[in-house]
């Protein structure tokens, strides 16, 4: 349960940086508006969104998932890397958070057998 | 008697450096001796933190270039006099502003033809004021030229044109315009106002042609637009050669000793000179011209020969130094190679060692270069121009080693080494090193601040017979034919075309070591200098890069008596508030491009206002932007 509270937060910090890259990207005078970078970050929280979108989803089998945990993982990095390049704070909190949640996830003990 | 006393009510008006205590901001330097010292005494480094934006205009003359009408480049500096503040925009209208709240008070249009007719864009740098101390319509007045070369003049209150100026409030200075006459005079940069004297100069399109219209001065009626005195920088018996040597910056003057102050740019072409082998002795210079006559007093000749387009880039500075004890009235002169030249305004005579220096010699045909250029140690220059910047490990590596291989494949022997077909370093780039945003003193003290770029271009002659096949091979290949500071050009009537481009990496990193632009402060007193800092944030793909790499920067700076500078002339879109005792950045803002521009500092109903015009500039980065923004501590 714990495991899936994580992954919606997970989930939903990366639905926020996508939120934020949408915003920077396209909205005037960001200071990054209509950017290669600002497209870039765009891309990389929308694709950590969708691979964790796809955690969430239980019939995917545990070793696909545990792919999608790492390009989720790997990917996250970056776009908070690109975030911190980019100057753009909301971004990277957002993309630090959701890694967070999600390397907390994928730690946390799995409900079936520890009872 | 009238004109005297209007003259004199000017010169107070327009106050020169020690007097720059005027809540006004009257000149595109702020005054007549382009201190860019504002008496903004609020403005310290305590309080500019609490900077907030005031009010925020959108003036709608803007364009990217992608539709019908060219691009724009903004650099104006506002100007506040009369109660009013007012704008010159790229599309050549004025604006009248309210200081307060950015509500118009009235707009004029030249209806100028919004062709980049000797410009890659479309570009102003402002508006100029004359009053003549009466009261009535047109007794004020703002001036704008255009690049089609008329100068307007309108009624300060209403906007109305005032039609005893040239033809109906517009002025036809092409109509002097009358040798070698392949562009048209366009007025770019505000007329400096001296009295009842319009001075004006001239822009042209760089490095196009190797005969071209003679630089010269013209000098005007304020009221009426007759012309007084007509001054050129080429000598006669050159004029069928060459040309230019005109005067595209702002300029300074002291009406006290009668003089205004002119930054002579080079001679055409811009990158060979075999045309041109006789000496001409004004070009890339700074010269001194009696108001009343235009007669020269004296002129100081910083490039000989000059085949680096190194034109005298800025209004030279009036300040009063200390030498060897005693106070004389200097005059500082910021230049593209990163010198600081300081002369003694009444006679041009330096006030620190200048010496003549053997330079590297040119192999291009018919080149006579001359055999030395004159260096100055102090003050420290802005620049080291004995050795250029080092390959930047970063580059070179992501690049597999690009950068190392240009530095052994292009020509470098210091600085004023020559073009060349194999490709020359041209280090400090052609924008400089230090440009026409100039620099700002502390009359109080002698202090001087100044921004500087640091850039490494490659300048590569291409003979004739060889040109149109490297034009169309690069066109073809998608590159740049012609561009803004970079591409091909044409020299049309030399031996030579040229090809100028940054020294970057394929994926567009700079093969140079950083910093990229610095902030720094001097004693002119004594020539030292007391800090260095990377200044700005570079932007490369909308990533920022560190803040030890500095940016290129364009624009100026303007010092508070608080003791801060306020300056934009960084590419990452951000104005900026620095400690000048320590270069230290202490407040910022994000705008809607680089703020390539000087900010007009003043007090308007006792609260002290910064304003910049916004609008970009494709060197710093392909982005523009109409956007005009106050900023004030708190609410008043």
């Amino acid at each position: 349960m714990a495991t899936q509270m994580l992954l919606y937060i997970s989930f939903l910090s990366a639905l926020s940086a996508a939120g934020f890259a949408v915003t920077a990207a396209l909205l005037p005078d960001t200071g990054i508006d209509g950017t290669i970078g600002a497209f870039l970050a765009l891309l990389g929280a929308c694709a950590v969104a969708s691979a964790i979108g796809l955690l969430l989803v239980r019939w995917i089998p545990a070793k696909v998932r545990g792919v999608f945990a790492v390009i989720a993982g790997l990917v996250a990095i970056l776009t908070a890397i690109a975030a911190w390049f980019l100057m753009q704070n909301a971004l990277l909190a957002t993309m630090i958070l959701t890694l967070l949640a999600l390397l907390a996830s994928t730690t946390m003990p799995d409900r079936k057998t520890t009872q | 008697m009238k004109s005297m006393i209007c003259f004199a009510v000017l010169t107070a008006f327009n106050a020169a450096a020690a007097l720059a205590d005027q809540p006004v901001w009257g000149t595109f330097n702020g005054d007549l001796a382009a201190t860019k010292f504002a008496d903004a005494a609020t403005l310290t480094p305590e309080s500019v933190t609490g900077l907030e934006r005031a009010w925020e205009v959108r003036t709608g003359d803007v364009s990217d270039g992608s539709g019908d009408v060219p691009a724009t480049v903004w650099s104006a500096t506002p100007i506040y006099v009369n109660g009013t503040l007012y704008l010159g925009t790229p599309f050549y209208r004025i604006l009248a502003l309210d200081p307060a709240t950015g509500a118009e008070r009235w707009s004029y249009d030249t209806a100028s033809t919004l062709e980049a007719l000797t410009q890659p864009a479309l570009k102003n740098r402002g508006v100029a004021y004359w009053e003549s101390g009466a009261e009535g319509p047109c007794e004020k007045r703002v001036l704008i030229g255009t690049m089609d070369a008329t100068l307007h003049a309108v009624d300060a209150d209403t906007g109305t044109p005032c039609t005893e100026f040239g033809d109906n409030g517009v002025l036809n200075v092409n109509k002097w315009n009358e040798t070698n006459a392949v562009f048209p005079f366009s007025l770019l940069q505000p007329p400096t106002v001296v009295g009842n004297t319009i001075l004006i100069g001239w822009a042209g399109k760089d490095w196009a042609y190797t005969v071209e219209p003679p630089g010269n001065l013209i000098a005007v009626d304020a009221r009426t637009g007759e012309l007084l005195w007509d001054t050129g920088f080429i000598p006669p018996e050159l004029i069928p050669v060459t040309g230019t040597a005109n005067i595209w910056s702002s300029m300074s003057a002291d009406p006290e000793l009668g003089l205004v102050y002119v930054p002579v740019s080079s001679p055409s072409p811009n990158y060979w000179g075999g045309n041109r082998a006789d000496p001409i002795p004004l070009a890339t210079s700074i010269t001194a011209i009696r108001i009343e006559t235009g007669e020269v007093v004296w002129s100081f000749q910083h490039v000989h020969h000059d085949v680096w387009d190194y034109d005298t880039p800025s209004a030279p500075t009036l300040i009063d130094i200390t030498r060897d004890g005693e106070r004389v009235p200097a005059l500082v002169q910021t230049t593209k190679q990163g010198f600081i030249f300081v002369l003694d305004r009444r006679t041009g005579a330096p006030l620190f060692p200048v010496e003549e220096r053997a330079v590297p010699t040119s192999d291009a045909d018919g080149e006579q270069l001359s055999p030395t250029q004159p260096f100055a140690d102090l003050p420290v220059p802005t620049i080291d121009h004995v050795t250029m910047p080092e390959v930047w490990p970063l580059a070179d590596a992501l690049s597999f080693g690009q950068c190392s291989r240009d530095r052994e494949t292009y020509r470098y022997e210091g600085l004023y080494t020559p073009p060349s077909v194999q490709g020359t370093f041209l280090w400090p780039a052609t924008a400089g090193g230090n440009n026409w945003g100039g620099a700002a003193v502390d009359p109080r003290s002698g202090l001087l601040y100044v921004n500087t770029s640091q850039v490494v271009q490659v300048i590569r002659l291409i003979p004739r017979a060889n040109y149109e096949a490297e034009v169309a091979a690069a066109t073809a290949d998608g590159g740049d034919a012609s561009g803004n500071e970079a591409g091909f050009y044409a020299q049309e009537g030399s031996p030579y075309g040229i090809e100028l481009f940054e020294w970057r990496t394929s994926l567009g990193l700079p093969c140079w070591k950083p910093p990229f632009g610095t902030f720094s402060a001097y004693d002119l007193n004594t020539g030292e200098q007391l800090y260095e800092r990377p200044f700005g944030l570079a932007q490369q793909w909308g990533f920022y890069g560190l803040r030890s790499w500095g940016s290129p920067t364009l624009g100026g700076p303007v010092l508070t008596s608080g003791g801060v500078i306020m300056i934009g002339a960084s590419m990452d879109n951000r104005v900026r508030a620095l400690d000048a005792a320590t270069g230290a950045e202490l407040w910022s803002d994000l705008v809607a491009a680089p703020a390539v521009s000087i900010p007009a500092v003043f007090t308007h109903d006792g609260v002290d206002y910064v304003v910049w015009a916004v609008g970009g500039n494709s060197i710093l980065k392909p982005a523009v932007a109409d956007q005009v923004v106050a900023y004030r501590l708190g609410t008043p």
